[in-house]
Parts: C-alpha cells; structure tokens; sequence
C-alpha cells in the first residue's frame, strides 16, 4: 500500500502544469466560496446588529391593544407600567430598557409631505437602548435645540429637501381627537443604516410629545436589551406569564424577516459551497480523465506484471484524492488570513453605499465565518475528490492490458 | 519437460462481417531454457500468440499449458497473480513506471508479490548488477537512454523469477549497438541461469542470436527450426 500511495503522489506532479492547473483552481475556488460567504455572513450579522440596535432592540413590550390597533388611547396600563418597570429593573437578563411614545403623524416642508411614525423618547434612556444618537449625518442629539427638537432620517430628509437647523411641521391627532400641526426644529439628521426605516420613522422627546397630546406620560412601547440575545426569548415569555395586558415579543417576532436572515444564510452558504464544490469536481474528473487516457500503456504494464484491479482502482482513487487535497490546505490558510483580515479592516462599498444604505447595510462590510463552515468545507472536499476518483479509476479499470501496453 | 505448451489454439477477431483468424489451430511446446523467436509479417499473429501464452488475452478455442496448468481456465485475479509469479514481460516500449527509480521499476512485482524489504533490496541490488546497471540505481526512466531502460525492464522481468520472459519486439526502439549490448545481456542470462526467452520479432538481429525460430503466417506455424549453439 505505501508503494501504491508513493506512486499515487508522485503520478500527481508528473504534469506540473495540469496539476498546477487543478491546484490552483481549487485554491481559488475554496477562497472565492468562503471569502463570499463571509462576506455575506458579514453583510447580514451587521444588518442584524444595525436593526437591532437602531431600531428593533431585543425585546418590545406593547399593550395587546396595541398590537392589534396602533391608536394613540391603546397605552401600558399605568398600573401594569409601573410593575413592569420594576420588574425589568430587577431581572439579570435586562441590560437596559427605555419607554417610548408612539403614534402616526405627517412631517411637512415647503418641499411636501411624508406619513410617518413618530416616535417620543426619552433622550437619555433611548441612548442605553438604541444607537441612534451616534448614528446622525448632520446635526446633534437633543442637546442644542431647546423647543421642540426632532431627529430625522436622512432618506426622509432627502425627499423633504430637510436637514439640521431648519423647520418642520408635525402633524397628528390629539387625546381628544383634534388634529394639531406643531413647529418642530430638525435638531439631527440620522442614518440607521436602513432606508426605509429612516424615511418612515422620526424622533422627538416624549415629554414634548405627550404635553401636545395633552395626555399624561402615556406610553406605549418599551425596547429592552438584554444582556445577551438568546435572553430575549426566554425574558419575552417570563414577562408575559406575568402581565396578561401586555405582549412582549423578541426581536425575532418583531422583525420576522431577521429570524429569517439566520435560516437564509445557512441555506445560502451550502448552495455556494455546493456550487463551487461540483464545479471543481467537473474540473478533477476531468483530469484525471485525461491522466487515465495518456497513461493508457503504463497501465496496461501495471495489469500484465501482476497489478491486480483494486489495486489499480486504488492508485487512481489516492491519485485524484491526493490531487484535490493537496490544495486544500492552502485554500482554507488563504481563505483565513484574508477573511481574517477584512474581518479586522473591513472592506469599504463607499462606491455603491447609496444602494447598501437602501437595503438596510452599511458601507463597511466585515467579513466573518465561522470554524464550522472550514469544518464543513474540509469534510465537503474530501467527499467530493472520493466521489471525482471513481470515474476515472473505473475507467482505467476498463482497459484490456493487451492493448493497452501496445498503445500508442 | 515443456514449460509452454499450446495445443489447436485459435483466436478470431470479427469486424463487421469479417472474421479473421489471428491463431488458427497453434499447437507449440517451449521447454526450461530455450532461447526462442517467434517470427513472422505484421498481422501473422506472433504477438497474439505470445499474449495468448502470456495469459493476457483469450482465446477463442484451445488451451494453454504452463507448467501443466492450463491458464485458459483462470480468470480475474487468480489469471494475474498466475502472471505475476510465473511470467516476465518485456515490452517494445519498455513501459517503465515514469515516477520510480530504476531500482524502485525492478522492484516492484516483488513487491506487489509480498517479497520482504531484505530480500527484496537485495535480488534488485543483483539484478541491475546483473545486467549492467548498478550504476544507475537512482536514477528514473527519463534520466536513462532506451538501452538503459529496456535493461531496467528486463531485470525487473526477471525479478520474481518467473517460468519464461515474454519479449515483444524488445529491439524495436533500440540502436544497433543497445541491441547487441541488450542481447548479449539475455543471451548470458539464458546460459547460464537457464532463463527461457521468447521473442516476437522483426529484428534480424534477434533472429540470428535465436536457437529456434518459429515463423508464423496467417495465424498458422509454418516453420519450426531449432539451431545447434
């Protein structure tokens, strides 16, 4: 057997250059798949991330009444309000939580006028919550302006002609029903790293808000964070065993298409490594055949002194195993270094950032993978370059030694 | 005692509606230590022949005797381990192994056989002394002239000691004086070791260093003459 790999190895480097061939483009092709699906994976962790921390937050708390009708008197209960406060204060999974105002309402400049949800904070717990006080473009957070300050998306502000400094005028319905329009003053143009987020959503302080509502501190969602991701779900069903008036619903729930991301990503990452992986082992067989049909009279040598058939079978399997191996190593070491690298440095889409921005990414990509999928793309190789050796090996098996040592 | 014997073998090939007879009705015996030449036009069917003794193709009606043991009743790997133990083969083109050392090439049926590292090493050692290549050990196919490497391809014929050495045009691709150095190598080696050489051939040269010439024509024996020394 170890004469049998000696040759195997050796039969590898008899052509340097079809090897080299085959060896580079397995190298490439196991870099290209991973450097791709890190890519990708770094993509929609930092979307996750972004629209966790800019917008949806682990945890939201609603009254039930909200859920289902998104009205400015669908308020938490005060009584349940203050239960639950202490209740978030006293749970170990909760890293901060902060308590909003919400109800619709419609921004209007000289330049038009745009529906939107506007949301009353609470400027310094928002800031534990959410990241859109280190998100704004232009402008501050709610510390320069003293009447009626507004934060705006910077999608919103593109469409209203609108940034820092100057006058809006929100528009909406009061507790008793009387529509009012109120002078804000853009004090910050943010950018949540999601277009449609930020053209549809606008922030001011809950205080302002709930005195024009001529309503007192009604509250009608808390953002929670929790101290790690996986709490969410576990705090979202302890919180609502507790207060049957209001559902808490982790992220997940808030924003299906998140939850989805993890499943998507999977499902992405083995079809690209399936796709990479077959197109190599065209490449592989294709070798080999090539080997089997020029070596034709060495292996009808081997027949005729005495080489029987598994042996033959197993030279050209080892041979092509080896072959798609060999590279292997190097492919997975590049692919590590350089995802390791953009995974420090990142890699910078500035020139396409407008289209990243609409579809909810950030311009700086870092790329990130995990040891699994090395694992996976290891095992994935070594199945298909046993799975490429057959053909070939089976072919050679085919050749009657008699002819075969006489070909030309 | 013969070592080779063929009674009535036929070997038909059909192409189309045509059928040729490649051996029609080759009855030979070769006893331990002739030093024989089959010889004959292209398509006379000596190289059928030999590969017909060599167990390397069958035929189509009668029998091979090696020994006493007709090897047209073995098939598969029973038919290559028979090969492997009792027959040498040397070819027109050598057929080295391209990634293995002249003494890796020589070594290696006795390898395939199981033979220990020992004496393995040391029957290889002795063999390319034997026919002139101790020298060059080391060295593979491609570092060595056609002389060299038919020698290599006759020691590592030699090396399971097998019944008879088939030769198919073994001089084919060789100069006149690689011939004659090549011939005086097995014609030494069938002296005296009692090595039994068959050759198919065109070469005259082969011809006249030959004890019996058997000429084939149309797939029929048509002469058979042994020589005295």
């Amino acid at each position: 057997m170890k004469t049998i790999l000696k040759i195997a190895w050796r039969n590898v480097w008899r052509n340097k250059l079809r090897s080299g061939v085959v060896f580079a483009s397995v190298v490439m092709g196991i870099w290209a798949g991973l450097f791709v699906v890190s890519l990708s994976i770094g993509m929609m962790d930092q979307s996750k991330r972004s629209t966790i921390e800019s917008q949806v937050s682990h945890l939201k708390i609603h009254s039930t009444e909200f859920i289902k009708d998104e009205k400015l008197m669908n308020n938490i209960d005060p009584s349940t309000l203050t239960a639950l406060e202490e209740f978030l204060n006293s749970d170990d999974r909760v890293k901060s939580f902060t308590e909003r105002t919400v109800i619709d309402g419609t921004v209007t400049t000289a330049h038009g006028f745009k529906n939107v949800k506007i949301i009353g904070v609470d400027p310094e717990m928002e800031q534990l919550v959410t990241t859109i006080y280190d998100r704004l473009d232009t402008g501050s957070y709610f510390s320069q302006v003293k009447n009626n300050p507004i934060l705006i998306g910077r999608s919103l502000g593109d469409d209203l002609k609108l940034d820092a400094g100057k006058s809006v005028n929100l528009s909406f319905m009061t507790i008793d029903t009387n529509s009012v329009s109120i002078g804000f003053k853009a004090e910050g143009v943010f950018s949540s790293g999601n277009g449609s987020f930020d053209k549809m959503n606008v922030f001011v302080k809950r205080d302002d808000l709930n005195a024009l509502l001529m309503c007192d501190n009604y509250i009608h969602e808390f953002a929670v964070m929790c101290n790690t991701i996986e709490d969410a779900a576990l705090l979202a069903d302890a919180i609502n065993a507790q207060f049957p008036d209001i559902e808490a619903r982790p992220w997940n729930v808030v924003s299906p298409e998140l939850g989805y991301t993890d499943e998507m990503m999977g499902t992405s990452i083995m079809i690209i490594l399936l796709i990479i992986i077959f197109a190599l082992t065209f490449g592989i067989v294709n070798t080999m055949l090539m080997a089997v049909l020029e070596r034709k009279r060495e292996l009808g040598m081997l027949l005729c002194v005495g080489m029987n058939k598994r042996k033959v079978f197993i030279m050209i399997m080892f041979e092509t195993i080896f072959l798609s191996l060999a590279a292997a190593p190097i492919g997975l070491l590049i692919s590590w270094a350089t995802i390791s690298y953009f995974g420090n440095h990142g890699i910078n889409l500035m020139d396409v950032e407008d289209a990243m921005y609409q579809f909810g990414y950030d311009p700086m990509v870092y790329t990130k993978l995990d040891a699994s999928v090395y694992i996976t793309i290891t095992m994935m190789i070594m199945i298909a370059a046993t799975i490429s050796s057959i053909y070939p090996a089976r072919k050679a098996l085919k050749y009657n030694p008699a002819e075969a040592v006489r070909a030309i | 005692m013969s070592v080779i014997k063929t009674n009535d073998l036929m070997k038909v090939y059909t192409q189309g509606d045509y059928t040729i007879n490649a051996l029609d009705g080759v009855s030979v015996e070769i006893d331990q230590g002739e030093f024989t030449a089959v010889v004959g036009p292209s398509g006379s069917g000596k190289t059928t022949l030999l590969n017909a003794i060599g167990g390397l193709d069958e035929p189509t009606s009668g029998s091979v005797l090696i020994n006493g043991q007709d090897i047209t009743q073995l098939s598969g790997n029973r038919l290559i381990d028979f090969r492997m133990r009792n027959i040498g083969f040397v070819f027109q083109a050598y057929n080295l192994i391209p990634v293995l050392t002249a003494k890796e090439n020589v070594g290696f049926v006795m390898l395939l056989q199981g033979t220990p590292a020992a004496e393995r090493e040391a029957r290889t050692a002795e063999l390319l002394k034997a026919v002139g290549l101790g020298e060059i050990m080391g060295k593979r196919p491609n570092q060595m002239s056609g002389g060299q490497q038919q020698r290599v391809a006759v020691a590592r014929a030699l090396a399971p000691k097998p019944q008879f050495i088939l030769a198919d045009e073994p001089t084919a691709n060789l100069d006149s004086k690689s011939t004659e150095n090549l011939l005086d190598m097995m014609a030494r080696l069938n002296k005296e070791e009692g090595i039994t050489f068959i050759f198919s051939t065109h070469d005259q040269r082969v011809i006249d260093r030959a004890r019996r010439v058997i000429t084939m024509e149309d797939g029929k024996i048509i002469s058979d003459e042994k020589r005295s020394e």
